[in-house]
């Protein structure tokens, strides 16, 4: 293992069932302790990829390199990746200190119980070793199961949705915790979710995945401003498009404000807490979506005028 | 759990009138242990009670891990492997159920003489082999809906873990499928405790033939129930031992998860596949059909294939309006008691499991429970006429009933708690009475699991011997009995035309059983 290659490498992988490309010609770079996540809509590929990169799921075409090893037709329990799959798959017919230890064959028993234990503290679940996984709540469940894939020190750990069962309270909560500790372990990781949210505010990098394809792949903040098309400008946030020449500008709801009277008009309000959502149809058929302050609020059917704040709106080409 | 309803279904006491019914025998059975009648036993324990427990032992242990390793790694080859024909292997495997024991023992019996000569042959063994190859469905059938509902995740992450596909099944699939297999084992556990007529083929003298041979030879009803009692705590001490030592583990996947995988066999993998399951055919179907179509023609040509009370048809008609009316009358007490159970929450579940004791009971057992009781009832002289229950059709029903009705209460309510809550609660809000909503959406809805039970049902009536023998009105004589007889006397081509009418009507049972299967009835115990 050399410090110059990265911990994980994809090329050119692709994948279908039947006729249909799930995954298509993607490629990219996983640096060691980068999280990178993987968004789109239901049905885009993107658990399809972790299950190729994992190898539950045979390739088609191209390649999956773990630093400088090329593990393209390596079974999977021979590629030392962590996975952690969408709802419990702890073994209910384990305890959960046994869960954890089930990787960890190789190990003397001393040093085995040691690693259990110190991945229990790290999830914070030390005092739940002797339980059996149904005893947990679904939040505990997936921690163990962060812990047990984190247990045999893999360089590289996949999440497959891994809160999407959870309810919202717990979800944010757990979000920051299995963050932090994937943090404090420097481990390469990928989640894949469908939550934009979760996949702006936990990556260090944001892939955004369509139809089996790579739509675009950079830092969260480079996502968001530099949208590569309208398919991602639109999904990372809401946005608007207003056309320019032959391409178009992405304008953010706070990019734009509404003032009373003019040649547009107000078609919904949304209230927001610190301010109304105005859905508008400008003059020349556009629609548009502004946030507007939290007073005076405008209502449906009433005239009024779109401004653009911001005289640096991020630019997409035609197409 | 829902309301108590108002009105219309009959409440707590149709439950227990129903329940009670079911588990006065039982009753009967047990209390005769408070009172042993110390001679009798004294004198069984001197002579051939160490004898019969010892070969109860063995056999069952024999038999029970027999159908353990076949039944599993059967269903393990199915459900895992990908080869050609795998779903028409899949089904076949079941077919062996609708052989009995006595049927492919006899035919073994003789089979085998040649090899291992008159006396070799009626070995504990062989006996157990013959068990293992028409017992092993029941394993199997369990094994495989566990496989199936396992799911790929565990698998998968066990895989990530760093286990390979041939110690992801023993340290993942196996383990989790142990409650299935426990329940597979049980049922074997029962047949093999019930079954007279194998182990009186290969003279095996278990617990059970000792129960009908003091039946028959001393008329000593307090002995035959003590040692039933015997045999009663033997099975409900295995079912408990096994209960208690899965203690907190859970075991299922989850519902709606992705499939387990099948992987693809290469060429030598294909033909080792095939050749297994072949095999195991062969065996327990292919060779006994072939033996009695060759006697059946034999028994024809020499006018030898009608017993003193008829002909087929005669016999055949019998099996049929016994099973039939058995059958009906176990589903339809079966299906309104685990309706009414699930309106009535915990309490009504203990009831329910109460009422299932009688399938816990091996039949000789049964058998005997009933006697008592009929008998009893008879004494009391309240029938119109005279009637005797002792020896009547209805007697023998009632019997039949106590033994078998909870395979229809258990596929009911199985069936029942997959209809979700809200569906009833949804019915219930639009103005469906408690009547109307069990029979316009649980009945309907419990439907495949009815069939299944009622398939699961006829298999077992058909073969049914202790209590059919002991109950039987005269001159009602049960395809089963025209092989009893017959085998008895070792006259194997008399034995050959009932034997392959059973046969035929359990292929149409296990046909029917693996249609209410494919459409998505379980299997329960």
């Amino acid at each position: 293992m050399t410090s110059t290659s990265p911990a994980l490498r994809i090329d050119g992988l692709k994948r279908s069932f039947g006729d249909r490309l799930v995954v298509d010609d993607i490629g990219f770079d996983l640096h060691d302790g980068e999280m990178l996540t993987l968004v789109g809509p239901s049905g885009c590929g993107k658990s399809t990829l972790l299950r190729l990169i994992a190898g539950l799921e045979p390739i088609d075409a191209g390649r999956v390199l773990l630093g400088d090893r090329d593990v393209t037709t390596v079974a999977p329990e021979q590629r030392h990746i962590g996975f952690v799959f969408q709802e419990s798959s702890l073994f209910g017919h384990l305890r959960v200190d046994q869960n954890v230890a089930f990787g960890l064959r190789h190990l003397p028993r001393a040093a085995r119980s040691a690693r259990v234990a110190e991945m229990l503290e790290l999830v914070h679940l030390g005092d739940m070793a002797r339980r059996y996984p149904h005893q947990l709540s679904g939040g505990e469940q997936q921690r163990i199961a962060l812990a047990r894939a984190l247990a045999p020190s893999p360089r590289v750990v996949l999440l497959d949705e891994p809160f999407a069962s959870l309810d919202e309270l717990l979800r944010d909560e757990l979000r920051q915790q299995v963050a932090g500790i994937l943090r404090a372990c420097r481990t390469a990781s990928i989640l894949v979710t469908h939550d934009r949210h979760e996949a702006m505010s936990l990556g260090d990098r944001v892939a955004v995945m369509r139809a089996g394809r790579l739509q675009q792949l950079d830092a969260p903040e480079a996502v968001y401003q530099h949208p590569a098309n309208r398919f991602v400008a639109g999904f990372v946030d809401v946005a608007s498009f207003l056309p320019d020449g032959d391409g178009a500008l992405v304008a953010r709801p706070h990019h734009l404000s509404v003032t009373s009277g003019g040649p547009d008009e107000i078609t919904r309000v949304e209230f927001a807490g610190a301010r109304y959502r105005y859905t508008v149809r400008r003059a020349d058929g556009v629609e548009v979506i502004a946030d507007g302050a939290p007073t005076a609020p405008l209502q449906v059917g009433e005239a009024c005028t779109v401004h653009v704040l911001d005289d640096r709106l991020h630019r997409l080409g035609p197409g | 759990m829902l309301t108590r309803a108002t009105g219309a279904l009959p409440g707590w006491t149709a439950i227990v009138l129903i329940a009670s019914v079911v588990a006065v025998p039982v009753a009967v059975i047990l209390a005769s242990i408070v009172d042993p009648s110390t001679e009798m036993w004294e004198q069984l324990w001197q002579t051939r009670l160490p004898g019969m427990i010892r070969d109860t032992v063995v056999l069952l242990v024999a038999v029970v891990a027999g159908t353990l390793v076949l039944g599993t790694g059967l269903a393990w080859l199915v459900t895992a492997y990908d080869f050609p024909a795998r779903r028409v292997v899949a089904w076949l495997l079941v077919t062996p159920l609708a052989v009995p024991g006595y049927v492919a023992g006899f035919v073994w019996l003789d089979t085998l003489a040649v090899p291992f000569g008159a006396r070799g042959v009626r070995s504990i063994w062989l006996c157990a082999a013959t068990l293992v190859l028409t017992l092993y469905p029941y394993v199997y059938l369990f094994a495989r809906a566990s496989f199936r509902a396992q799911g790929g995740d565990a698998r998968d992450a066990a895989r990530t873990l760093g286990l390979g596909p041939g110690r992801t099944f023993w340290r993942v699939a196996l383990p989790m499928a142990r409650p299935a297999l426990a329940a597979g084992a049980a049922l074997v556990t029962m047949e093999v405790l019930t079954d007279i007529g194998t182990v009186r083929l290969f003279n095996v003298s278990t617990i059970a033939d000792g129960v009908m041979r003091v039946w028959f030879g001393t008329g000593d009803r307090g002995a035959a129930a003590e040692l039933a009692a015997l045999l009663v705590a033997s099975a409900i001490t295995l079912i408990a031992l096994e209960r208690g030592l899965r203690r907190g583990a859970r075991y299922s996947g989850r519902a709606g998860e992705r499939p387990a995988a099948a992987l693809a066999l290469g060429p030598g993998g294909r033909v080792g596949a095939l050749t297994a399951a072949a095999t195991v055919l062969v065996l327990a179907v292919g060779v006994p059909v072939v033996r009695l179509v060759d006697w059946a023609l034999a028994a024809r040509r020499a006018g030898t294939a009608t017993t003193v009370a008829g002909g087929l048809w005669h016999h055949l008609s019998s099996t049929l309006v016994v099973a039939g009316l058995a059958t009906l009358t176990c589903i339809t007490l079966g299906s309104m008691l685990a309706l009414l159970v699930r309106r009535r929450g915990r309490a009504g579940r203990v009831i329910g499991r109460a009422a299932s004791l009688g399938y816990a009971m091996p039949g000789p057992v049964v058998a005997v429970g009933a006697l008592i009781t009929l008998a009893a009832v008879d004494r009391l002289d309240v029938l119109p006429d005279g009637f005797l229950l002792v020896g009547s059709l209805l007697g023998l029903v009632f019997a039949l009933v106590v033994r078998f009705m909870a395979v229809a209460f258990q596929g009911v309510e199985a069936g029942l708690d997959r209809v979700p809550g809200s569906t009833v609660a949804s019915a219930r809000m639009l103005g469906a009475r408690p009547l109307r909503v069990a029979w316009s959406v649980e009945i309907p809805s419990a439907r495949v699991a009815i069939l299944a039970a009622t398939a699961l049902l006829t298999i077992d009536l058909m073969k049914e011997l202790p209590i059919t023998l002991l109950l039987r009105p005269f001159g009602l004589d049960t395809l089963s009995v025209w092989v009893w007889q017959a085998t008895s006397e070792s006259l194997w081509e008399q034995a050959a035309v009932p034997s392959l009418a059973m046969i035929v009507v359990g292929m149409v049972a296990v046909g029917a059983l693996l249609v209410a299967l494919e459409r998505g009835a379980e299997v329960v115990s």
